[in-house]
């Protein structure tokens, strides 16, 4: 397999900038996913990658050989899509080789291949099926089976589990991941599911109206987004982002904001104030992020919050909270309007609506956004 | 807020050709109840909607609203708000005029004043984030913003029940969690009987008053989502709840002294008391498929744990807010859901501690839960 390297690559279709300035690597053996919502660019690059799109500018490299000027037979790269696009009246065996039939390969070489890349997948038993006859799930591995025999030097999958029902897409989704890290495939995959994005893929590249926006391993996606349109993307229930002004009050650096007033640790604020161009920025955690702290054991800890349970959601191990601040004293209603903060609370035991909760948002896991500009403020230092 | 009448499908029937879709389907949904009806594709969720909205004729049964026969009503007069799955938005019509549609319908003529129809459609399209593109033409737009149309389209009329069929499925996560307790707030003020298909098992377990799960055109079980979750009446029902599902593995019960003992291939434990106590009328030597959450189970190298049933790494997928690695086990792939990461690979040998006292047990031969 091969490395692939996109270098300052664009794609317009007349006035409409579909790709703008994109620079991307695909290391050998690495999966890395093209994630975004529609119109976001990455089904464009896709096609630009597999030949079947022109690139408008730049270069696609493999291995640094240049191929934006070879025609998709000539990549030698091998396409997943959607929709499986199987031969219907062929068995599982003949859609398998039929990419190495029409190579002309020797019966012995393609009998040999051809039943490794089958017991690779599973479909033993289900070799002399014809593909009409298979559940979709099936179905997607003969697909994979057939990308897979070529020996590609990369593998596009596009959009790959979307047509399977919940069951067949968790188990195809473990199946691919567990393929591409056992046998070292290189592949690029395309999918506007958040979910399959990170839990498949080695390094997930986040795109919106053309232009990438953060490209990292998930955890780091995930616990440290780029940007607010990142953060807001990835993670369901998505992350409060809440506007605040800083405020020092007794030595303590307090974030204020929608009604909430968050303590902020000394090392953080000390950070903030270094690259905040302003009081004003947006803070960011993840409902997961917050702790329930046990009232019982303490009213008032100096940076718990109080909060009022303003609506619940079960979401089967988990329930999702939605808490409105509890105003303290005399401060009266927040300029700016009143936030809701949305938890998540493991166990299956819903609180109240109305009950109060004090909670503590985990200080290592903050992530501060410009106001302005929606850049994460503790990225590049 | 007008007090609505409850929804009642009795032995309702439907038959293509041959081939059974719904068999002998009894519903109650009551008055300002949203009930989530979610089974895999297939199990028959849009023929329940077409046969209440009056698309299609039942085989059997009977569909009533309060003390009317819906079934004997002609569609337009049902006064049913039906959101399609394929959405079915007219491609000549603007947005606006889209969601505009069935409230100058001339069923409608003379529930609606023209002055008020551009009110109820900007706090529509206010509510799916969709103000900017009410001049759009459908064509115009990307597969959710349509979906947020037709959602749009039934949502602006007053109804006697709302049907949603996949209502929100291909909006991104954001909108998703906005739009599940929105249009649940909604719906239940409407003080009217709505039904929301979804094959995604969370979702119904987020929006629903109660969950009725359908499978192959049976109703499997109706409940709670607590109930559902905690409790599922059969494997079926097991097998689509949880993220993921439970994991479910064959087996056989063997009581030895005072212990009740779990068997599989590469598997031998004993049940806690809690779980033995629920199946005390159970015979040795029964077979058995036990269920086992996600989280009930942990996942360690030998070097970390030297007890529990030996197995091997199959996969490993890190989501960011948790992980889920799967294990072969005997014969089985097992999932566990865990909150730290791992730095385990495919093919590395593992401990598996299975830790509840709120395992299930089935019987094998019915899927039905035993108890």
């Amino acid at each position: 397999m091969a490395t692939i390297r996109l270098d300052r690559v664009w794609k317009r279709y007349g006035p409409i900038e579909a790709v703008r300035d994109l620079s991307l690597t695909c290391d050998d053996g690495e999966m890395l996913a093209l994630l975004g919502p529609s119109g976001c660019g990455k089904t464009s690059t896709l096609k630009m990658v597999a030949g079947i799109e022109e690139v408008s500018e730049g270069e696609i490299l493999f291995d640094e050989r240049p191929v934006s000027q070879l025609a998709p037979a000539e990549r030698n790269i091998a396409m997943v899509f959607e929709d499986y696009a199987l031969y219907p009246h062929l068995s599982v065996f003949e859609n398998i080789a039929f990419p190495l039939r029409i190579r002309r390969l020797p019966a012995a070489e393609l009998e040999r291949r051809v039943a490794s890349t089958i017991a690779l997948l599973g479909l033993e038993r289900l070799r002399d099926e014809s593909v009409r006859r298979l559940s979709g799930g099936a179905q997607q591995r003969v697909s994979i089976g057939r990308a897979l025999v070529r020996d590609p030097e990369l593998i596009l999958f596009d959009e790959p589990l979307s047509h399977l029902d919940g069951d067949q897409k968790i188990q195809l989704r473990a199946e691919i991941k567990r393929l591409q890290q056992t046998t070292g495939l290189t592949a690029i995959l395309v999918t506007h599911d958040q979910t399959e994005a990170i839990a498949m893929s080695d390094r997930v590249a986040v795109m919106n109206l053309g232009v990438l926006q953060q490209c990292d391993p998930p955890q780091q996606l995930y616990d440290h987004p780029s940007n607010l349109f990142v953060a807001e993307f990835i993670g369901e229930p998505p992350m409060n982002l809440i506007p605040v002004t800083l405020r020092e009050a007794e030595g303590a650096t307090f974030a204020d904001g929608g009604g909430w007033h968050i303590a902020l640790d000394v090392d953080a604020a000390d950070h903030l104030r270094r690259v905040a161009r302003s009081d004003r920025i947006i803070l960011g955690f993840r409902p997961e992020h917050v702790e329930t702290i046990d009232t019982s054991v303490s009213d008032e800890l100096p940076d718990s919050l109080a909060g009022r349970v303003a609506w619940t959601e079960m979401r089967g191990d988990s329930h999702v909270v939605s808490l409105a601040p509890i105003q303290s004293g005399t401060n009266g209603p927040p300029a700016g309007g009143e936030q809701q903060v949305t938890i998540e609370v493991p166990g299956t035991s819903p609180p109240d609506i109305g009950e109060p909760i004090r909670i503590r948002v985990r200080h290592d896991l903050l992530n501060p956004f410009d106001a302005e500009t929606g850049m994460n403020l503790l990225r590049g230092t | 807020m007008t007090q609505g009448e409850g929804l009642k499908l009795r032995s309702v029937e439907k038959r293509y050709r041959e081939a059974a879709a719904l068999e002998a389907l009894d519903l109650d949904i009551a008055p300002g109840e949203i009930v989530a009806l979610t089974g895999p594709s297939g199990a028959g969720k849009t023929t329940t909607c077409r046969l209440i909205s009056g698309i299609e004729t039942p085989d059997g049964g009977e569909i009533r609203l309060g003390a009317r026969r819906l079934d004997e009503l002609p569609p337009q007069e049902r006064h049913v708000s039906y959101m399609f799955e394929s959405y079915a938005l007219y491609p000549q019509l603007s947005v606006r005029d889209n969601i505009a549609f069935p409230l100058r319908a001339p069923a409608h003529r003379t529930r609606y004043d023209e002055r008020t129809i551009p009110v109820r459609v900007n706090e529509v399209l206010e509510l799916v984030e969709m103000v900017d593109l009410a001049q759009r033409m459908p064509a115009e737009l990307s597969g959710g913003q349509k979906q947020r149309v037709a959602l749009c389209r039934a949502l602006v009329q007053d109804a006697t029940a709302y049907l949603l069929d996949e209502p929100i499925s291909h909006l991104d996560a954001k909108l998703r969690h906005k739009l599940r307790g929105a249009i649940r707030r909604r719906l239940r003020q409407s003080g009217v009987p709505t039904l929301w298909c979804s094959p995604d098992g969370l979702e119904a377990l987020s929006v629903a008053d109660r969950v009725a799960v359908l499978i192959g055109g049976r109703i499997e079980q109706v409940d709670t989502p607590m109930q559902v979750y905690l409790t599922p009446a059969s494997v079926k029902v097991a097998r689509l709840l949880g993220d993921p599902p439970t994991n479910l593995l064959e087996g056989e019960l063997r009581r030895q002294s005072d212990r009740l003992v779990f068997r599989c291939e590469g598997l031998s434990m004993d049940l806690p008391e809690a779980v033995a106590r629920r199946v005390e009328t159970v015979s040795s030597s029964h077979k058995v498929v036990l269920g086992v959450r996600p989280t009930e189970l942990t996942v360690a190298p030998p070097s970390v744990v030297s007890d529990g049933a030996e197995a091997e790494i199959y996969t490993v997928e890190p989501f960011g807010k948790y992980t889920i690695t799967t294990v072969q086990l005997g014969g089985s792939l097992i999932k566990s859901k865990s909150f730290d990461q791992t730095p385990l690979r495919p093919g590395d040998p593992v401990r598996v501690r299975f830790q509840s006292s709120s395992f299930l047990l089935f019987d094998l031969e019915t899927g039905n839960v035993l108890q």
